[in-house]
């Protein structure tokens, strides 16, 4: 469909139209598949999930289709255009000011009120739109029926049915997609209550010529609400704008007895309520049978086995990942070394001092992406698309309270164990900064896979998988600890828990290809060029002698402190580029991969810890950077450092006494 | 209209005695599970009322309490065909009448 398979006349009409692009916005509420449906419509990989808030950052992708560039951006998923998050603000900010040519409002059929409740405020912006009936098939199931050509006539616009997931739907889409953005059809006139409707009229009366780039009736409704936003752009241009909003604010107020905002809300609701009685048809109640949802909410939601399921999940992700990569990385390392004998080299001309470095940073690249972070990817693409995410926050909500935070933040924490990157974005899930930031400096504790395989490579290889294990327990309790001190000493408020628990799917396989191949090709696309590179610049630099000076300069902390090897000080400066550098730069200046031989198991130990917590990798430090700015950036990652040292310290002296 | 889904309590409410009357207004986590009622008011922090508004959670709409996390954690409730976890304190503010 988005390929332009037949099309031979493409040359000349691309070219006229190169440079006229088209913009198209998918909104609505979160969790209802717009992400799929931009999948479908741009070919794109935007990865796809069953939990609400995945899509943080817009989205952007091309769809060609007859010769037209339509730019389709995905917005994140939002429940109204109010001020409580973040995402509401930037979306309706995109849709009112940018003026996408139009808006294609993706609804889940199954809550057809909630989601039609977001279209009423979509219509009050005036923009010209298509709606996405999406997931009919669930809607079926649950024995529900919607007349779509009904729903077209009452709010004026074109109504498709879809099932994204599947492709259904989807040609359909476009070509009405096409037809909305040639005609700019607008939606029909919705209207509230009259006793809200005359002092809208007053409102817009009044606000005369003052510019706010927003359509007139929206602003009044928005005034009407006391928007904060809207309200400040009024204080310096109009003064009696707001004045005058707020008297008549008061008026409804009055007649219904509650705050205005919820007045409007609940009026939307109303007209959402009686659109949804008028489209829904051949209701049957009697049919309702036990759902799959139902059936599985009672075990991950029971009080004692909703624990068990949650720390079986959690749990079998790592110990998989621990035990299923083991295995492969042994296989593909016996068969590598079958081939080509990779013993790293250090004399002899540079070129092969090079290759042998590049070559050693292939079989590290191999023997660690593949087994370690494909499973873990894989079972992850598995938990996240079946909707579990949601039922762990319900049961860990509690447990969170203690850290300052609450349910949610068990998504990130979990995101995090396959990489920091993806779980600090994913912290904006969570609803004041305060809450955002805490849960970012915990996020960058979680052992993600790259410290997951130092932490393999040194410790449970040459040491014992129990020693493994248990420095993953440390981190545990260290995240709490730092958590607990985190949320005493930062100001701000925290706010508790809502979330939607969407039903479960049984996630497609082809989804879950499609979302592990996304995820590991980026990481293969930065981190193999990276082992290769890394590893033949290391090569080359020893065996020039230029890495002995960094070394003497960090004795004191990596030899008299730590208890390590004088090369771990350049081991260490490796590791901030990205953690599994420090096992690599080992086995490239010590010509061996096996560790033991090198080091005694308390050093093994001591190193991995030191690792494992004292900085997250230079692209987590950027992430870090870019959502909550430089200073508090450097802060954690300065305060990282200083724990990871302190405790390799005492752990150092300890581990000294019984090993 | 309102269908409830996501529930396991065909049948059941009927049959269990309730220690309220109708017609009285009680915080909503003070429903068993499977009891219904009728949204009367919210309370609390503004942008709370206003986010749970949004929500759906709006004067007279019909809500099921589905079940209680252990401990004092969040409730999940359905309403207009969804369901939502929301954490116990947030809840307690929210008030029902409840209805058979």
């Amino acid at each position: 469909m988005a390929e332009c398979k037949n099309c031979v006349q493409c040359d000349s009409t691309t070219k006229k139209m190169k440079d006229f692009k088209r913009v198209v916005a998918l909104a609505g509420n979160s969790n209802v598949g717009k992400s799929a449906i931009f999948n479908q419509l741009t070919g794109v990989d935007q990865i796809i999930g069953n939990w609400p808030g995945k899509t943080v950052e817009r989205a952007e992708g091309l769809l060609h289709y007859k010769g037209m560039r339509i730019k389709i951006i995905d917005l994140p998923g939002i429940y109204s255009f109010s001020t409580y998050s973040m995402e509401e603000i930037v979306s309706r900010d995109f849709i009112a000011l940018e003026k996408p040519d139009i808006v294609v409002n993706v609804i889940d059929a199954s809550a057809l009120e909630r989601n039609l409740f977001f279209t009423l405020q979509l219509i009050e912006l005036g923009v010209p739109m298509v709606i996405a009936l999406n997931q009919v098939d669930l809607m079926e199931k649950k024995g529900l029926s919607i007349d779509a050509k009904k729903l077209e006539e009452i709010l004026g616009v074109s109504v498709v049915t879809t099932v994204a997931i599947k492709g259904i739907g989807i040609d359909n889409l476009t070509e009405k997609i096409i037809d909305a953005i040639e005609n700019k059809k607008l939606p029909n006139k919705i209207k509230y209550g009259q006793e809200i409707e005359q002092r809208l009229e007053k409102l817009i009366a009044a606000l005369g010529n003052v510019k706010t780039g927003y359509p007139s009736r929206w602003t009044a409704i928005k005034l009407i609400e006391k928007d904060a936003e809207i309200r400040s752009l009024f204080e310096k241009a109009d003064q009696n704008v707001p004045i005058l909003a707020d008297s008549l604010a008061e008026e409804i107020e009055e007649i219904h007895g509650e705050p205005s905002g919820i007045v409007i809300t609940g009026e939307r609701y109303h007209v959402a309520d009686m659109i949804a009685h008028e489209v829904f048809r051949d209701v049957m109640p009697g049919v309702k049978k036990r759902t799959l949802t139902e059936a599985l909410d009672n075990i991950a939601l029971h009080p004692v086995l909703g624990y068990v399921t949650a720390i079986m999940v959690i749990g079998g992700l790592l110990v998989w990942t621990f035990l299923i990569g083991a295995r492969v990385s042994d296989f593909i390392q016996d068969f590598l070394t079958a081939i080509e004998q990779y013993e790293p080299v250090v004399t002899g001309p540079i070129e092969s001092i090079i290759w042998n470095g590049a070559f050693t940073g292939f079989v590290a690249g191999v023997t660690l992406i593949i087994p370690y972070v494909l499973p873990f990817y894989l079972i992850l693409a598995f938990i996240e698309d079946s909707g579990y995410l949601t039922r762990i926050s319900f049961m860990l909500d509690r447990g969170m309270h203690k850290l300052g935070l609450h349910g949610k933040a068990v998504i990130p924490l979990i995101l995090g164990y396959g990489c920091n990157v993806p779980a600090v974005y994913s912290c904006r899930i969570m609803e004041t900064p305060k809450q955002k930031t805490l849960l970012a400096y915990l996020v960058t504790l979680i052992p993600c896979t790259a410290r997951t395989i130092v932490i393999l490579g040194l410790v449970a290889t040459f040491v014992s998988i129990w020693w493994g294990m248990a420095l993953y327990v440390f981190d545990i309790l260290l995240i709490i600890v730092v958590g607990r001190i985190a949320f005493k000493v930062m100001p701000g408020e925290s706010v508790g828990l809502i979330i939607e628990m969407a039903d479960y799917h049984i996630p497609s396989l082809k989804v879950i290809f499609k979302q592990t191949w996304a995820r590991t090709k980026a990481l293969i696309m930065i981190v193999f060029p990276a082992y290769i590179i890394g590893s033949a610049v290391v090569q080359a630099l020893y065996a020039l002698g230029v890495l002995t000076p960094i070394n003497n300069v960090l004795m004191p902390l990596t030899v008299w402190w730590l208890g390590l090897p004088a090369v771990s000080g350049i081991l260490l400066i490796f590791g901030i580029v990205r953690k599994e550098m420090t096992l690599l730069t080992l086995a490239v200046i010590f010509h061996t991969t096996n560790f033991a031989s090198i080091m005694t198991p308390v050093q093994l130990i001591v190193l991995a810890l030191v690792s494992m917590i004292y900085i997250p990798c230079l692209s987590n430090i950027l992430a870090l950077a870019s959502e909550f700015g430089w200073r508090k950036a450097t802060v954690l990652t300065i305060a990282e450092i200083g724990t990871a040292i302190m405790i390799g310290g005492i752990a150092f002296r300890l581990l000294s006494l019984f090993m | 209209m309102f269908l409830g889904t996501g529930d396991d309590c065909n049948g059941a409410t009927s049959s269990r005695k309730r220690r309220t009357n109708d017609g009285s207004i009680v915080p909503i986590t003070d429903l068993e599970p499977c009891e219904k009622g009728l949204i009367k008011f919210l309370r609390g922090d503004k942008k709370i009322v206003q986010r749970l508004s949004d929500l759906g959670l709006t004067l007279n709409t019909k809500v099921e309490l589905l079940r209680k996390a252990p401990m004092n954690g969040p409730i999940e409730i359905c309403i207009r065909r969804t369901n939502l976890a929301i954490a116990r304190e947030i809840a307690d503010n929210i008030f029902v009448n409840v209805s058979r």
